[in-house]
């Protein structure tokens, strides 16, 4: 059995060619799960003005790049003056999404460094965020003339990206016919969720214990291994409230855990879900005890034969000996 | 000009380890005792010149000399000079150079405590052990310069990040990395053996103590960590499962299977080729967590610089090292004879046991560390591995090694019936048993009993091994006779104990931490107050105040129980206006039973601050566990079984000069 000797060296080889393809990925960038989907109901109000509401409504008819931003954003900044150009040639219909800011803030910026939006829609508490799965500012997201997410863009617009990468997706959207929207399938559909609005537990203890329960099995999206209900970035924030609003509405936990995952994807949960790409993670370690207790138990058996050679009587006396000496060492 | 000739002799370094290298590599093969002795004294010579290297940066960090861009990305004048010393190693250059000089300072140690050695096989392990080293200073000279001056020299500098400005994380990084490298020793070692084709007796009694001494500092190294993480990052916790913590925990695991199984080699002359493997496997993962905390593909809380370029020399250094350390493994294993045979009722099965458990505990948490990736690398897919996979996995596991553990010690070597050793086991399930059911009923926790109960059965196995070497009981047990037979019992005898009841403690740790800590998070206005566990914390006050380099605010929380005050806390908050950057100071009541904790957030006197308070029940138990287990390794080392027993310890040799 000379083979088995490579296998160390073996195992190895695989090792470090995943190693190798892990330098060539950035493990911070989640993908989104929301292409080809519709973009999801809301009901915010305008940026300038707090009594003009904004809906999902109001984006079907052209296809738009829904620009993520907020006044906090350096990034945003790096993107802006490619929004501002975008702006004045008047190629696409831009709607801005003031994430986590306060109007203020947000309408100094715009004045400061000019206003290149459309429409903005202001999310000061990541309504509208985590609906769509962001995870960071900025990001982009690129909708179909029925009002369909089909493309997301992480990371600032500078005019390269622009023109490599999103006014190629712009101009096959402009070819396309007006296509009915794909059937959605049982998988694809959103998980049935009660109304925000609905108030079904008001016992606050409970509310607390199970909104921390939750919150720790959920992980913080823009954080490091942590859950949302360690972090204190102010996305897990966010995540926490709304899983309490969730938690009140009359979710169960994994109602409220589905909500998420379907929005941002396995990422989000810290154990992960038994499935056909995690047989190995969680079947391996049982596999490797049995396979170990095999191998113990079979390797013993190889080594128990006695040595043929016939042992004396002098030779017996002296192993006794050697082995009470040993005895005593131990 | 100082930085010059810090420059110079690393450069200088790197010559004499390539020279080390095929001196002792091709002088052992050729049998030219000249070049061999050539090789030792350049290891000798290699670690001076690392030394200095180490001390005049060292010394550029403590006189602030900005024109070093080291200094400057990573000093600042108003830092406490404890603080600008330690900063040498708080960044990547600085910790890479650290690394080499213990990496240097360990080959050295080899020729000083390996005179009794063939002269063979030290001049090949010399030698390897400068192949090694050479990879390090070529790493450091080419892609990590720590002497790179920069021009114009800037006013001041950057500054360290504050979160490292601590003494507990000054002093974690010099002892992880005397437990990674030291683990280089025995790599070294068995990669020596396998070019020799030959492995004896000798060679384990000669290298366990060095797999010893390394695997304490390293469990010191993470139990420093595992402190700083719970007082400093105040998420109240001691261990998060997070990529860096595993892979310091990794070559932990390995190592504490390399010491047991090294233990047969010795005693037995049997498990050599496995013994091997396991050196090399051991080593390999301290480089592999190098590569991880330097490359950034995975993200993690603790990763350092994150530089694909980094991650692309480090990785070309394990595939030389470890790569070459397989083939030859490949190659000349077969040279290696099998040993002595053994019945299943036997201290040799147990040690199996022990191997295989350690080795599938080890495998696991690889999984799950490296899972994203694999599948990231596969199919796209980004998945998070988080605490509850490795607590539903790694428990189990650890569970059934410490119910062998308990047993396996008590068995004789070769061959041995359970019907000798049954009224012990009688007795230790006789107390398990009870525990568990009590714990289980008071504790409301059915897993929470048996973690206690299972830590009891180790307990009072370890015991009545202990106290059967010191013939407790027997005739003649007086007082005295009782000191002299423990004068006379063999280190490894006291480090067995140590270590193994340490393992007891911290389970009780764990299991009760795991089980029955509490804690609470709420916005608490001046003289309101959230109670955990039967314990009422009210924030009385919040005052500002001026530290060196720093402005703090500070809560002033009471502890009550029943009415009765406890005691007062003065959870922290720091500014770093230099690094722009927050730190949270957590406060601690500290008993033997439990720590209360809390943690001061943002706030103001309208809305209130963000208050988390935690009850944390045994919590010190499980360093203080942790602890025992290191100085358990440090007794091993001195048994005067190892071959380099008379002379003196070598604990105080490769510490690093400061």
């Amino acid at each position: 059995m000379t083979w088995s000797r490579f296998i160390p060296a073996g195992a190895f080889v695989v090792l470090v060619v995943f190693l190798g393809i892990g330098l060539t990925r950035d493990p911070s960038l989640i993908p989104t799960e929301m292409i080809d989907r519709d973009m999801p109901a809301f009901e915010l109000t305008e940026l300038y003005d707090e009594t003009e509401p904004v809906t999902d409504l109001d984006l079907i008819g052209a296809p738009a790049l829904v620009n993520v931003f907020g006044s906090w954003c350096v990034a945003c900044l790096q993107e802006h003056p490619t929004l501002m150009q975008l702006n004045q040639d008047d190629t696409v219909r831009i709607v801005g999404v003031n994430w986590r800011d306060t109007r203020e803030d947000a309408k100094r910026w715009l004045q400061r460094h000019g206003d290149p939006y459309d429409t903005i829609i202001f999310d000061g508490e990541s309504d509208l965020a985590i609906e769509i799965g962001v995870t960071g500012a900025p990001e982009t997201f690129i909708l179909d003339r029925i009002g369909r997410i089909r493309y997301k863009h992480i990371g600032p617009i500078t005019s390269d990206v622009w023109r490599d990468t999103i006014r190629p997706v712009f101009d096959a959207l402009a070819m396309e016919e007006v296509t009915a929207p794909k059937p959605v399938t049982d998988d694809e559909r959103p998980p049935a969720n009660a109304g925000l609005t609905d108030i079904v537990l008001t016992d606050v203890d409970l509310i607390d214990a199970r909104t921390e329960d939750v919150s720790k099995t959920l992980r913080c999206v823009v954080c490091q291994n942590q859950s949302i209900y360690d972090s204190n970035a102010p996305l897990a924030q966010d995540m926490r409230r709304l899983v309490r609003k969730r938690v009140v509405a009359g979710d169960s936990d994994d109602e409220v855990r589905d909500y998420l995952r379907y929005r941002y994807g396995d990422y989000v949960l810290m154990s992960p879900p038994l499935q056909l790409n995690t047989i190995l993670l969680w079947g391996a370690p049982l596999g490797l005890v049995l396979v170990g207790g095999m191998w113990f138990l079979t390797r013993r058996r190889q080594a128990v034969p006695e040595p043929a050679a016939p042992i004396s009587e002098a030779d017996r006396a002296r192993i006794a000996a050697a082995l009470a000496e040993q005895e005593r060492d131990a | 000009m100082l930085a010059e000739i810090g420059q110079i002799a690393l450069i200088l370094a790197l010559f004499i380890s390539a020279l080390q290298a095929w001196m002792g590599l091709h002088g052992a093969h050729i049998g030219d005792r000249r070049a061999m002795v050539f090789a030792e004294r350049g290891a000798i010579a290699q670690a001076l010149l690392c030394v200095l290297a180490f001390a005049l940066l060292a010394h550029a960090f403590m006189v602030s000399d900005f024109s070093v861009r080291l200094v400057t990305a990573n000093s600042h004048t108003s830092k406490p000079l404890i603080y600008k010393f330690s900063g040498t190693w708080g960044n990547h250059e600085g910790s890479m150079l650290l690394w080499v000089m213990i990496m240097a300072l360990f080959g050295a140690a080899m020729v000083w405590f390996g005179k009794t050695l063939p002269a063979g096989l030290r001049a090949r392990a010399i030698g390897v052990q400068g192949l090694t080293t050479l990879g390090f200073l070529a790493f450091l000279i080419f892609s990590s310069n720590p002497f790179t001056r920069m021009s114009p020299v800037p006013d001041n500098g950057v500054g360290l990040n504050p979160l490292l400005q601590d003494p507990g994380l000054a002093i974690h990084p010099p002892f992880l990395y005397l437990g990674y490298v030291g683990f280089s020793v025995a790599f070294s070692f068995a990669v020596a053996a396998l070019i020799e084709g030959r492995v004896d007796a000798m060679w384990a009694r000669w290298v366990r103590p060095w797999v010893l001494l390394a695997w304490s500092f390293l469990t010191i190294g993470i139990v420093l960590g595992s402190v700083w993480a719970y007082y400093e990052l105040g998420w109240g916790g001691w261990w998060f499962w997070d990529p860096v913590e595993n892979v310091s925990f990794m070559p932990w695991l390995a190592g504490t299977a390399l010491l047991h199984s090294t233990l047969v080699a010795q005693a037995r002359g049997s498990f050599i080729r496995w013994t091997l493997l396991l050196a090399i496997t051991t080593f390999s993962l301290s480089l592999v967590g190098t590569f991880i905390v330097r490359s950034g593909v995975l993200t993690s809380v603790h990763a350092f610089a994150v530089d694909p370029g980094c991650g692309i020399f480090i990785l070309a250094l394990l595939i030389l090292a470890t790569g070459g350390a397989l083939l030859t493994y490949a190659i000349r294993s077969d040279k290696i004879a099998h040993g002595a045979s053994f019945e299943l009722e036997s201290r040799e099965s147990g040690l199996v046991l022990n191997n295989v458990l350690l080795v599938v505990s080890t495998a696991t948490v690889f999984l799950g560390t490296f899972y994203p990736l694999v599948i990231d690398a596969m199919t796209g897919d980004k998945i998070t591995v988080g605490p509850p996979y490795f607590e539903a996995t790694f428990g189990p596991i650890m569970a059934i090694l410490i119910v062998f553990m308990a047993v396996a010690p008590l068995m004789k070597w070769r061959a041995d019936s359970w019907r000798r050793i049954k009224k012990v086991l009688l007795i230790m399930a006789a107390a398990a048993v009870p525990v568990w059911i009590a714990v289980a009923l008071f504790g409301k926790s059915v897993l929470g009993g048996l973690g206690i109960a299972l830590a009891i059965w180790l307990l009072i196995g370890t015991a009545t091994n202990y106290g059967r070497k010191l013939r407790v009981g027997e005739s003649k047990s007086t007082v005295g006779n009782l000191i002299k037979r423990f004068a006379l019992l063999p280190g490894a005898a006291h480090g067995f104990a140590l270590a193994h009841l340490g393992l007891a403690v911290s389970t009780i740790g764990i299991v009760s931490m795991g089980v029955w800590a509490d804690e609470d998070v709420d916005r608490l206005k001046l003289g309101e107050s959230i109670s955990v566990a039967g314990y009422e914390f009210r924030l009385e006050d919040v005052r500002q105040a001026q530290g060196p380099n720093f402005v703090s605010e500070t809560g002033h929380v009471v502890i009550e129980r029943n009415g009765q005050r406890i005691g007062v806390l003065n959870p922290e908050q720091r500014m770093y206006p230099v690094e722009r950057n927050n730190t949270t100071e957590g406060a601690m009541e500290i008993g033997a039973a439990r720590i209360l904790y809390a943690a001061k957030g943002d706030g103001n006197p309208q809305e209130g601050w963000v208050i988390s308070v935690y009850y944390h029940p045994m919590v010190i138990w499980i360093w203080i566990g942790a602890m025992m287990m290191a100085f358990g390794g440090f007794a091993s080392v001195a048994d005067r079984r190892h071959a380099f027993s008379r002379r003196t310890a070598p604990a105080a040799q490769p510490v690093p000069a400061e």
